[in-house]
């Protein structure tokens, strides 16, 4: 992977521009987005598949390709939908030659906010509205219903997608010799805008949580309890049993003749004591000590510490094994597919600590 | 799947869905089986992108496309075999630690991926900016009603950050050096 700690490309003459049929071709080619999508690398294969028509334009020399190819190989996540803007501006980058830095940071920058605003515009927009009216359609009878709802949903679908192409393809091309310009500091604040979002990503899409916990010995709380018995006996109720140390452990009162008391469940203070009933019998209300295991929870630790604390580490372990320890993205994985196994305890050895 | 079933068995939507359950469960298992063992794949992905072998991605996908399909056959093809029952058994005949433990490893990949992303674009001046996102994004996350919009509020703050970085760099910067008489220590 040598190739991607390139900066530059290496031939820096500015490709013409892309024509109209490869815009096309490409936008076709987005609808594969998801193909070969995995828990790795998210959508990055299906990116590259959509972007490859126009590199292979942009990019003559076989070196050049390579080296374009293995960055849009990395990491990528959006929302299917609205991927065409992202492939617009980032097919600009990559006619105008700007250097490789540049162009990765422009493409993590975008995978944060269009998710949000896809998700609102389909899922939470169209999709409820064109299916509740084609729905109703439905079952009153029409067979237009279904049909017509896949049909309102693909032609807004396909015309964001060949827009949104040809839009941030010409957006990015008429930005780009502003940029140019400043091309140092514009570098930087995408550098910065592509990190903040990868650290925002730790937070959203990180849900690895630990759900272990400790049994940590018990605790001794009193439970209420009532009897009706002469009245002669109640006084055989004040302490029933006592521990080594003197601690009532049923009854009424404690070592210092004290009544006892308990909180029941709903949180009401009940005191010991006896309740004449008038016909020769008592009401007594005496306590029993109950002891409940107490248990320590792993992740309400870690949360009071920091929340997503496990996501955290993780990447950055991970992080310091790529680049410190020359670790090889495959390495990564291997070494993630053991901790989610033996994490689950294989074989049943030991209870899952994946939450 | 549920639409497969209760139109070829004109079933009560209801019972249909429930049918479908150990289904679903079973195209789940599969699908985070293939999107785990795909992973690994991406190894290969890297070598024909070194090689610059546009077929070579184009293949892959294809590849992907027909084994994620052809798992979802199968799925279907067992149940018009077995039924709902044999689909049940199918599902608990898989050891829970196993599913568990392959779908905490999927959920832990695409660290894998965050941990590359950082590895290229990561310099010491950048750390402050990842735990910035981090500790924003824990707020904007836990606001119950900001969670659908989260990454675009965190993206618009991480947007101002980068811009007023920007400018600090460029037109701010001369501005600064004129006040201060291009003192060194101006900023």
């Amino acid at each position: 992977m040598e190739s991607n700690n390139k900066t530059m490309y290496k031939n820096l003459e500015p490709a013409p521009g892309i024509d109209q049929k490869t815009l096309n071709k490409m936008a076709w080619r987005s609808c594969f987005l998801q193909a070969s999508f995995n828990y790795e690398r998210m959508q990055a294969a299906g990116w590259l598949y959509a972007m490859l028509p126009g590199l292979e334009k942009i990019h003559t020399d076989k070196e050049d390709l390579a080296t374009s190819m293995e960055q849009n190989l990395e990491f990528f996540n959006i929302h299917p939908f609205l991927v065409t803007f992202a492939m617009g501006i980032c097919l600009s980058l990559e006619q105008n030659k700007v250097d490789i830095p540049t162009i990765r940071a422009v493409r993590v920058s975008l995978m944060g906010p269009l998710g949000g605003i896809g998700d609102a515009l389909f899922w939470m927009t169209l999709v409820p509205i064109t299916a509740g009216i084609c729905s109703n359609m439905a079952i009153s009878g029409s067979i237009a219903g279904p049909i017509l709802f896949l049909v309102i949903f693909n032609a807004v679908q396909f015309a964001l997608r060949f827009g949104l192409m040809n839009w941030s393809y010409k957006m990015g091309t008429q930005a780009i010799d502003a940029l140019m310009a400043n091309m140092k500091a514009f570098t930087r604040a995408a550098s910065i805008l592509g990190v903040f979002v990868v650290g925002c990503l730790t937070v959203t899409m990180g849900s690895t949580q630990i759900a272990l916990t400790l049994p940590n010995g018990s605790t001794e709380s009193y439970v209420a309890q009532t009897a009706v018995v002469p009245d002669d006996e109640v006084s055989s109720f004040e302490v029933m049993k006592t521990s080594d140390d003197g601690a009532t452990l049923s009854g009424m009162v404690d070592a210092d003749g004290n009544a006892l008391t308990t909180t029941d469940a709903d949180g009401n203070t009940i005191t010991a004591g006896a309740k004449e009933l008038g016909n020769g019998m008592s009401e007594v209300t005496y306590m029993e000590t109950v002891a409940t295991p107490v248990t320590v929870d792993f992740a309400k630790i870690l949360d009071s510490i920091c929340p997503k604390l496990i996501p955290l580490s993780i990447v950055m372990l991970l992080f310091y094994l790529f680049s410190k320890r020359n670790f090889t993205p495959m390495k990564g994985i291997l070494l993630v597919l053991i901790i989610g196994i033996v994490g689950a305890g294989p074989f049943g050895l030991w209870t899952s600590i994946w939450g | 799947m549920a639409t497969v079933l209760a139109i070829s068995l004109n079933l009560d939507p209801n019972i249909a869905v429930a049918t479908a359950i150990p289904f679903s469960l079973l195209g789940q298992y599969g699908v985070t089986l293939i999107f785990t063992l795909m992973s690994p794949l991406m190894s290969k992905a890297d070598k024909y992108a070194a090689e610059a072998n546009p077929k070579g991605i184009e293949r892959l996908n294809y590849f992907a496309m027909a084994l994620l399909g052809l798992i979802f056959g199968v799925v279907v093809t067992l149940f018009f075999i077995g039924g709902a029952t044999m689909g049940q058994a199918v599902v608990s005949a898989i050891p829970a630690w196993l599913s568990s433990g392959l779908s905490a490893a999927g959920g832990m990949m695409r660290f894998v991926g965050f941990a590359i992303l950082l590895k290229f674009m990561m310099s010491r001046d950048m750390w402050g900016f990842y735990f910035l996102g981090f500790g924003l994004a824990l707020i904007v996350s836990n606001i119950s009603a900001l969670s659908t919009p989260a990454l675009l509020i965190l993206a618009l703050i991480g947007f101002g950050f980068a811009f007023w970085d920007f400018q600090q760099n460029t037109e701010l910067k001369g501005a600064i050096e004129v006040s201060d008489g291009g003192e060194e220590d101006g900023i």
